[in-house]
């Protein structure tokens, strides 16, 4: 597989995995396996399908912060597999940031003139610490569900 | 304009806690505070680390 598909088939991957979570999944589950796939898309977008709307709304604003920064140091470009192979596993990360890198197509970061040219290295940096990130916050989901189902399971108990 | 890398250190240690924190804590209060707190003891460690580093360059 070349390193230019490898964020295609991981977009591919999630959004198989959206779809049969909303399907095979049992009914108690199907939300949160929903919000776990489309926590990947979006950063974020995982904790609002739970209703846990402030914590989207910080967590998206963060990673979007990172991510804008990182890519504006380094040109507007998606880190590429020459760049640097950890930086550009890392950005995949999250959907949005594999969607705007292939939209931003030249797959090879550079400084832009205003920069000096070794903070190159710190932006990609911010772009692969975005979708890293988001794995963490992804991951975050089961948590954000368990705290949501738990007030509720001690109402019914009394 | 400076082109130290230390521009951009605070800022990502500082979003890499409070996203760390989030995911923990509901409480804007307990979030920010831990954010600094370990954002604090990461630097003070590397701060550390670095200066034993130097030493034992310098002296050894």
């Amino acid at each position: 597989m070349s390193t230019d598909s490898f964020g295609v088939v991981l977009s591919g991957l999630m959004l198989i995995g959206l779809l049969f979570s909303t399907v095979l999944f049992e009914p108690a589950h199907r939300k949160t396996g929903a919000a776990f796939f489309l926590g990947w898309f979006v950063p974020g977008a995982g904790h609002f399908l739970l209703g846990r709307r402030v914590k989207a709304a910080a967590l998206f604003l963060i990673l979007a912060l990172l991510y804008v920064v990182g890519l504006s140091i380094s040109g507007w470009r998606l880190v590429s597999f020459d760049d640097n192979p950890f930086y550009y596993v890392g950005q995949f990360g999250s959907g949005v940031t594999t969607l705007l890198g292939r939209l931003l197509a030249e797959p090879k970061a550079y400084p832009l003139e205003k920069f000096p040219p070794k903070w190159i290295d710190p932006g990609m940096l911010y772009v692969c610490v975005a979708g890293l990130l988001n794995v963490v916050v992804v991951m975050g989901v089961f948590n954000a569900e368990r705290k949501a189902v738990a007030p509720a399971a001690e109402g019914e108990k009394k | 304009m400076s082109d130290s890398y230390l521009w951009f250190y605070f800022p990502l240690v500082i979003a890499i806690m409070a996203v760390l924190e989030i995911c923990r804590h509901d409480d804007p209060r307990i979030i920010i505070r831990r954010s600094l707190i370990n954002s604090a003891i990461l630097t003070g460690v590397l701060a550390g680390g670095a200066l034993v580093l130097h030493l034992l360059g310098r002296y050894l």
